[in-house]
């Protein structure tokens, strides 16, 4: 009999728990797996800069038990648990923090599956463009139970694009050039993140024949597309990039010239989270000038 | 059958080289023809962006792949006969193993030295492959001699062991350290005159080196016995060949990287159509070093362009079957 009140007690808390968030739900992640989460995340580690920063954004970051090496914002990362590096992270590591939830990327397809067979529910968030990273922001929302937050977040960030938009209507778009490493040149290559960062920025990529993601590119080119605007990644520790010596043939280049070469925070434009949107304010700002004054 | 004119065809080969390099020049991500090429060269006071593509990026980078070309062709060429052993290439004695170490080093510390306009990736891998050659030597060296399989077996233990280490180094890499691999690719995407500056003495010197001990090279192939009855002090044409083979696959890599294929097959083809006579084998291998890998670099950066795709990766896909088609032809020669 005692029992049997304790097994009612139990039902009815977690039955009550399911009404309060519309737990058990259903998400479909980015490898197309229907994966079912039965209560809000309470242990969540996340394999990917981009998807701690969304956590954190939408208040989850207590929910949040572990992060990859590479997890450095926000800064309350630094207590979290470390699962190792970003496409091969630890799984024991993983499972000891034994998880109700595991956030992975497209990187993370074989952890997700392994952990998977281990009984360790992961699913797969990998936004591609910076459309993505809004609504991965809700989905991620939905998945960890704070929907509330999220769509905030999102609909901020959602009119703070539509004003970057507005600024840039109507002004002519500068060649920019994006430069990843210098030896060899490597640069934001078409269908890219930061790609698709400097276009909302209001900017032409001059590396729009190269290959998909993050390519070498020829020097001579950059030399005969003549880039008004340089950006490079400037790395906590290093910028090396910047610091390193003027590629031959370059002095006469536009960007070199006016001395609009700038660097920009490397996990703000190419990390797929929340910060994107603060850097594309940025860039636009680099590309057109402040707000209200005619560049 | 043996060709009875190695003389033809080293002048054939020169000649393929100077149209090599005429391709070379105009071909690339942005075509310019033969006559605007010409003219820029020749006239100083030519100006735009297609001058300074042809002065400044692509007239560096196709002189260096040459260089760097002949310099892993004759090292190549020089290690195969000194160690009588036809696996033998620029890297079998760990001198590109120690080239990487410096290079991953320089970039671990991010050292900002500058020197003549170089900085201290190139220069490091320099000193790498410079000390790795002293250290196989000495380690190899026993009673005042140095027998060359117990310098093959240091070698290729001294190079793994190094490897090793760089392997170390790139795996504990954060994002700083990625550029090791590209580093570790190879390739003359970065060329600037100040790297045909560094290369171009040191190439000059350790042809200079080999070409003046080519008989020596033909006698040590009879044996170290056989060459001592001959008159040649066995030890001391050693020691200048290793120096000489050491400094040219140094150059190389520490301007270019570890381009593979090169250095191994180039001698073979040239053995194979003009004989193993190191007099005539020699110029004949460094022009054709130089051909190889200026048409691999200009394949590399028209291929897909203006994507540009690492050099090695030519040299293997390119070089591979031809090397196969040859041997089936032709043989091995010793």
């Amino acid at each position: 009999m005692k029992r049997f009140c304790i097994l009612l007690i139990l039902l009815c808390l977690t039955a009550g728990a399911a009404a309060q968030g519309g737990f058990p739900r259903e998400i479909v992640d980015d490898a197309g797996r229907k994966v079912i989460i039965p209560h809000p995340p309470e242990r969540i580690v996340s394999l990917a800069p981009s998807n701690t920063e969304i956590l954190f954004a939408i208040g989850a970051g207590d929910q949040v038990v572990g992060v990859t090496d590479y997890c450095n914002y926000p800064p309350e990362t630094e207590q979290k648990a470390k699962v190792g590096g970003f496409s091969d992270p630890n799984v024991e590591e993983i499972v000891a923090l034994s998880p109700d939830l595991v956030l992975g990327t497209s990187f993370n397809d074989g952890v997700i599956e392994n952990l998977a067979r281990l009984g360790v529910r992961g699913i797969i968030i990998s936004p591609e463009t910076v459309a993505d990273v809004l609504a991965a922001i809700e989905r991620v929302g939905y998945a960890v139970g704070r929907d509330g937050e999220a769509s905030a977040l999102a609909g901020n960030l959602r009119e703070r694009l539509l004003a970057v938009e507005e600024f840039i209507a109507g002004k002519e778009r500068p060649r920019v050039l994006y430069q990843v490493w210098h030896d060899p040149l490597m640069v934001a290559g078409p269908g890219s993140f930061v790609d698709s960062a400097i276009t909302l920025a209001g900017g032409q990529n001059i590396a729009w024949d190269a290959a998909k993601g993050y390519p070498r590119f020829s020097s001579e080119v950059v030399v005969l597309r003549d880039p008004e605007v340089i950006l490079s990644p400037k790395t906590h520790g290093s910028g090396a990039v910047a610091d390193a010596p003027l590629p031959p043939g370059w002095e006469d280049l536009t960007a070199v010239k006016e001395g609009r070469v700038y660097s920009i925070d490397a996990d703000m434009i190419a990390r797929a989270g929340p910060r994107i949107v603060a850097a594309i304010e940025e860039v636009a700002r680099i590309l057109h000038g402040e707000k209200g004054e005619d560049k | 059958m043996k060709t009875k004119r190695p003389w033809a065809i080293t002048a054939l080969l020169g000649a393929a080289l100077l149209g090599v390099l005429l391709i070379a020049m105009g071909a690339g991500s942005v075509y310019i023809p033969p006559g605007e090429v010409a003219r820029i060269l020749t006239d100083p006071s030519q100006e735009g962006s297609f001058a300074t593509i042809i002065r400044q990026i692509r007239l560096p980078r196709v002189i260096l792949a040459a260089l760097v070309g002949s310099c892993l062709a004759t090292a190549g060429a020089v290690f195969q006969g000194l160690f009588k052993n036809p696996m033998a290439d620029p890297y079998v004695i760990g001198v590109s193993s120690g080239a990487s170490l410096g290079a991953v080093v320089a970039m671990a510390l991010g050292l900002q030295l500058r020197f003549l306009g170089l900085d201290s990736v190139p220069i490091l891998a320099f000193l790498g492959a410079v000390a790795t050659m002293l250290l196989v030597y000495n380690l190899a060296r026993t009673g005042g001699k140095v027998p060359v399989l117990t310098l093959l077996v240091a070698g290729v233990a001294v190079g793994s062991f190094l490897s090793a280490l760089v392997s170390l180094f790139v795996y504990f890499a954060d994002e700083r350290l990625h550029q090791v691999v590209f580093w570790l690719m190879g390739g003359f995407a970065g060329a600037t005159w100040h790297y045909v500056g560094m290369a171009l003495p040191y190439t000059v010197i350790g042809l200079a080196m080999v070409g003046l001990h080519a008989r020596e090279l033909n006698v040590l192939l009879l044996g170290e016995e056989q060459a001592q009855h001959l008159g040649v002090d066995v030890e001391r044409v050693k020691r200048i060949l290793l120096a000489a083979g050491s400094l040219l696959t140094a150059t190389a890599v520490s301007t270019a990287g570890p381009i593979g294929f090169v250095g191994l097959i180039a001698p073979h083809m040239v053995r194979m159509i003009i004989g193993p006579d190191h007099r005539s084998l020699l110029p004949a291998v460094a022009l054709l070093g130089a051909v190889f890998l200026v048409a691999a670099d200009t394949l590399a950066r028209t291929i897909i362009s203006p994507t540009e795709l690492p050099v090695g990766l030519i040299t293997a896909l390119c070089g591979g079957p031809f090397f196969i088609y040859l041997l089936r032809r032709r043989g091995l020669s010793p």
